[in-house]
């Protein structure tokens, strides 16, 4: 066999460094201009995700796992890095979506137009998406800890990039604040984790006993710390915001990837312990119902079209979570198949959310930068100028929605199958799946509604204002890179089977099986890929077989165009269509006892000649509202005493530390 | 003698796309009959589709090349469904892919388009009736895959296939698991089908019609392939019904006086199934759309009743 030029795992690093500094000289103002560096960034960016992508399929492809020391005196342990095919596969979507938003950005965001946060912007988000890939190659708690603050950080300046709007700079604090919340549980873990095992250095797959409490106390702080990064429901907050205020491309990194992140945080610790008990399984499951539920219930209710995705991404979110759940249920009760479906469905649901919500996100930001705003109820007929995106836009939508033959349908799919392996098992195992698959499937029931008024209302009908009516369509910048993106969905959705061995090789490395697994329990044997593949095919080649028909007829048939019925009114404008609200009108209405939605109503003045009347209807963030703000301004007043200490005097602080210091000192010699 | 399954296959198709206007021309007789009208002949629909087809189109000024695709679309995919549902043998070609998790998801693409294309033209009315319907439709996807789910449960795979192979096999005992799920599939099917309760066929009242409503706008051979779909789409609920329920009598191999057989038996399951549609038609009123949602909430509850029945009792 012929010797590899360059190792799989050299490709990824260099990767990963490329993108990292991506946007180094753009920080020497004097030394290129602006839209030249933000170009040479933009070629770094691609550079890195076409090295990172081969590395991360050869190690796939491979199943190999490496590891490598840095000399690197810290006064902690040796630190390592490392490659394995969990790793890979989450390297995967790290380095496809910011390839591909860092090529839109180049025409969204560009230089010319953003002259004076250009600079900042390239320059975080090459940092981001580097860091994002150190993350997963750590494999000590302190290199993993760098690598995670410095990605959570520049995800920060991210968020505020136009931080002169107060609505931004508070989503970017309100960011700041919740991700520091998060790894103050990181810390938390991993010191324990180190009193645990003895060394900063990541524990071996399966080698700590989970039924300690310890052990508890470890899955605790890492479900706490990174389900605040992933954005699973109840520390969700700072998600719909900060998505909503980004620049579009931004956004679709961080729904894209940061939020899986935070999801191979979840995965990475889980794949220490043996022994997983059922109640671990169990309450991922039920965080990811909740997630799941409430995220699309919120999304129903929103208005704004990129917080409305933000809230589809807690949603999706939630579906991984149901898989993880079904796999840690699975190992529970040494079900095999369990665990391959349910982690195999959740893993390639990550790479899944993250090719349509980004396509979905950049889609939505050719929508913005054409109409000059996000509130959908002002857009309409959007597909009449934006053809391509509107195409384009639909492909995620339709993926998103789990219906097939894209992508979204084949990982819930394999999630279906794991809860139906659930439910012919015994006890808690079997109630706690047949509680999840409903869930489950009202999730995808109420997405698709969801996604009907998107795009019913954004794209199609007639524009609903003058102002917001769209002028242009986007430049191929914009559309090359969620071309790709929507053929990564297809090609996931029409030919699944080509990822059955790697998911199944991603799945092994976090839950290694005792016994050898037999060929019934392969994943391509447990789930009907190959049929998948046949159905898209036969839907594929029926509607090829239309299209001809449709076409010939598009071409003879007679146009008589004429006014839509209305009842026998002739004069129909386009301000009588269905709006975004009143669409979602009956469903957020069954979810009013979750989702509070607002109504201001002031009613129809009287007389022969009524006045001028409004109506205005709001589903506000009821968690953060109703819950977290009430509940921190109670804290804050009952502990306002103790502000006493902090009041601004620099001598006092230094007295501080001095007594802190000396109580130390004092404690240590006691 | 013995068929060759694509022969089969072809038949099946032939069956459903020729027979399916005659089956709901046969509903609507008996529906008239029972309540006591003269009923327009069971060769009506034919009449009509023919009728449809031979007219011009006229578009509404909005509308985009999604509005003029979605017939295409909808009469095309309910054509695959028609080639995977088992109807009078199991050995098809098509049967590989015959999920049934795939098989409601097939139909969630149809209900995505016309939804569409209902707010493609850009009117209230449309806007009204894909809201309704995609709200009825969120609520009852959910229902519907419980009830099947808990039907492939008991025969062991997800695969309608394999489903509809061991059922007609087994003996006929009484599993409480099934009863649920069969009361949770008849109400999901009056409301996948947009009958009574649920919504009126033969309403084109602008405040109660809630289908009816997303295709007002169609004319034309569009119409006529959105009408044509519609028929088939009630016979394979039917058809899904009888195979998940009551799958006796299906011709498991190609042999010719099997198929007949099953034929037969699909016939008669289909005039019971049809009578009883009609019974609960003419015997319920319309419901106030904003009591759908305890409707189709008592199904999908129903459906769940039935999957817990299964791993408690079975």
């Amino acid at each position: 066999m012929a010797q590899e030029l360059v190792s799989p795992s050299t490709l990824i690093f260099t990767a990963t460094l490329l993108a990292a500094f991506s946007g180094a000289l753009l920080l020497v103002p004097r030394f290129l201009n602006a839209s030249r560096g933000q170009l040479l960034a933009t070629v770094a960016m691609l550079t890195a995700s076409v090295l990172g992508l081969t590395g991360s399929v050869a190690v796939l492809l491979s199943g190999r796992t490496e590891l490598f020391q840095l000399s690197w005196t810290l006064p902690f342990d040796q630190p390592e890095i490392g490659i394995d095919p969990l790793s890979a596969w989450f390297l995967l979507p790290i380095f496809l979506i910011p390839g591909c938003a860092a090529l839109y950005a180049r025409s969204y965001w560009h230089a010319d137009n953003y002259p004076h946060n250009v600079r900042k912007t390239t320059f975080f988000f090459g940092l981001m998406s580097g860091f994002m890939g150190a993350v997963t190659v750590a494999r000590d708690g302190i290199t993993f800890l760098f690598a995670w603050e410095i990605m959570a950080l520049a995800a920060y300046f991210l968020v505020a990039t136009e931080d002169e709007k107060p609505e931004v700079s508070q989503a970017g604090t309100l960011y700041l604040i919740t991700t520091h919340i998060g790894t103050l549980g990181l810390f938390a873990l991993f010191s324990l984790l180190t009193l645990t095992v003895g060394t900063w250095l990541f524990p071996a797959v399966g080698s700590l006993d989970a039924s300690s409490p310890i052990a508890s106390a470890l899955f605790l702080t890492a479900l706490f710390g990174f389900g605040m990064k992933a954005g699973i429901m109840p520390f969700h907050i700072w998600l719909p915001s900060a998505h909503a205020n980004a620049p579009s491309h931004v956004s679709a990194a961080m729904s894209g990837v940061i939020l899986k992140v935070g999801i191979y945080g979840i995965i990475r610790t889980l794949s220490f312990f043996h022994t997983i008990p059922l109640w671990w399984g169990a309450l991922v499951l039920l965080l990811g119902v909740v997630s799941g539920i409430s995220g699309v219930a919120f999304a129903i209710g929103q208005h704004d079209l990129k917080r409305l995705l933000a809230y589809h991404s807690i949603e999706n979110i939630g579906i991984i979570f149901m898989g993880i759940g079904v796999a840690l249920i699975g190992q529970t009760i040494g079900s095999h198949p369990m665990v391959i479906l349910g982690c195999a469905g959740a893993l390639l649901h990550v790479l899944n959310h993250a090719t349509f919500k980004a396509l979905l996100f950049l889609g939505a930001g050719s929508v913005i930068h054409a109409t000059g705003t996000r509130e959908i109820d002002l857009m309409g007929g959007v597909a009449r100028r934006l053809p391509y995106t509107a195409l384009l836009f639909g492909v995620g939508a339709v993926a998103i929605c789990g219906l097939p033959p894209l992508n979204g349908f084949v990982s819930e799919l394999l999630i279906y199958l794991g809860f139906f392996r659930g439910i012919q098992e015994s006890g808690v195992a079997a109630a706690a799946t047949a509680l999840a698959a409903p869930a489950l499937a009202v999730v995808g029931g109420l997405a698709v509604a969801c996604f009907v008024k998107v795009y019913g209302i954004v794209f199609l009908g007639a524009p609903r204002t003058e102002e917001h009516a769209a002028h242009h369509e986007a430049g191929w910048q914009m559309l090359a890179p969620m071309t790709v993106l929507a053929l990564v969905c297809a090609v996931i959705g029409l030919a699944p089977a080509l990822l059955g061995g790697l998911l199944q090789r991603a799945t092994l490395t976090i839950f290694p099986l005792t016994a050898p697994l037999d060929t019934l329990e392969q994943l391509t044997s447990l789930a009907p890929l190959t049929s998948v593949s046949l159905m898209g095919v036969l839907l594929l080649v029926i509607l090829g077989l239309l299209l001809p028909w449709y076409l010939r007829r598009l071409r003879s048939a007679p146009q008589g165009a004429t006014v839509t019925w209305g009842c026998g009114y002739q004069r129909p404008v386009a301000r009588m269509q269905y709006s975004a609200s009143s669409f979602a009108e009956l469903l957020t209405g069954l979810f009013a006892f979750v989702l509070k939605p607002q109504v201001h109503r002031p009613g129809v003045a009287r007389g022969i000649f009524p006045s001028v009347t409004n109506f205005h209807s709001h589903v506000p963030e009821a968690v953060l509202e109703l819950i977290y703000t009430p509940a921190l301004e109670r804290l804050y007043a009952r502990f306002q005493p103790i502000r006493h200490m902090q009041n601004g005097i620099l001598q006092q602080y230094v007295l501080y530390i001095l007594i802190t210091l000396v109580v130390l000192f004092l404690s240590d010699y006691l | 003698m013995s068929l060759h399954p694509f022969v089969i296959e072809l038949l099946q198709f032939a069956l459903l796309l020729g027979l399916a206007p005659a089956f709901a021309g046969w509903v609507k007789v008996l529906k008239c009959r029972v309540q006591g009208r003269t009923a327009p002949g069971i060769l009506q629909p034919y009449r009509d589709i023919r009728r449809l087809f031979g007219k011009d189109i006229v578009l509404a000024e909005n509308a985009s090349w999604l509005f003029r695709f979605t017939p295409y679309l909808t009469f095309g995919v309910t054509a695959i469904a028609a080639g995977i549902i088992p109807l009078i043998s199991v050995d098809l070609p098509l049967s590989a892919t015959a999920d049934v998790i795939a098989l409601v998801m097939l139909f969630g693409i149809v209900r995505f388009f016309t939804a569409l294309a209902g707010m493609d033209i850009g009117t209230a009315f449309g806007g009204m009736g894909s809201s309704r319907e995609m709200t009825i439709a969120s609520l009852a996807e959910p229902a519907m895959l419980m009830a099947i789910f808990t039907v492939s449960l008991a025969s062991n795979s997800t695969s309608l296939t394999q489903m509809v192979s061991v059922m007609a096999h087994s003996e006929f005992v009484i599993r409480p698991s099934l009863a649920f799920a069969l009361a949770a599939f008849i109400l999901i099917a009056l409301a996948e089908t947009g009958r009574i309760p649920v919504d009126n066929p033969a309403t084109h009242l602008e405040l109660t019609m809630i289908h009816e409503a997303m295709i007002l706008e169609y004319s034309g051979r569009h119409l006529a392939l959105i009408e044509w779909a519609g028929m088939m789409k009630l016979t394979l609920f039917f058809a899904l019904g009888i195979a998940a329920f009551c799958p006796w009598g299906i011709a498991t191999g190609g042999d010719t006086g099997l198929l007949l057989l099953a034929l037969v038996a699909l016939a008669a399951k289909l005039v019971v199934g049809a009578c009883i549609m009609v019974l609960i038609e003419t015997g319920l009123a319309k419901l106030r759309i904003f009591r759908l949602p305890e409707f189709l909430g008592s199904a999908f509850l129903l459906a769940t009743l039935g999957m817990i029945a299964f791993f408690i009792l079975e």
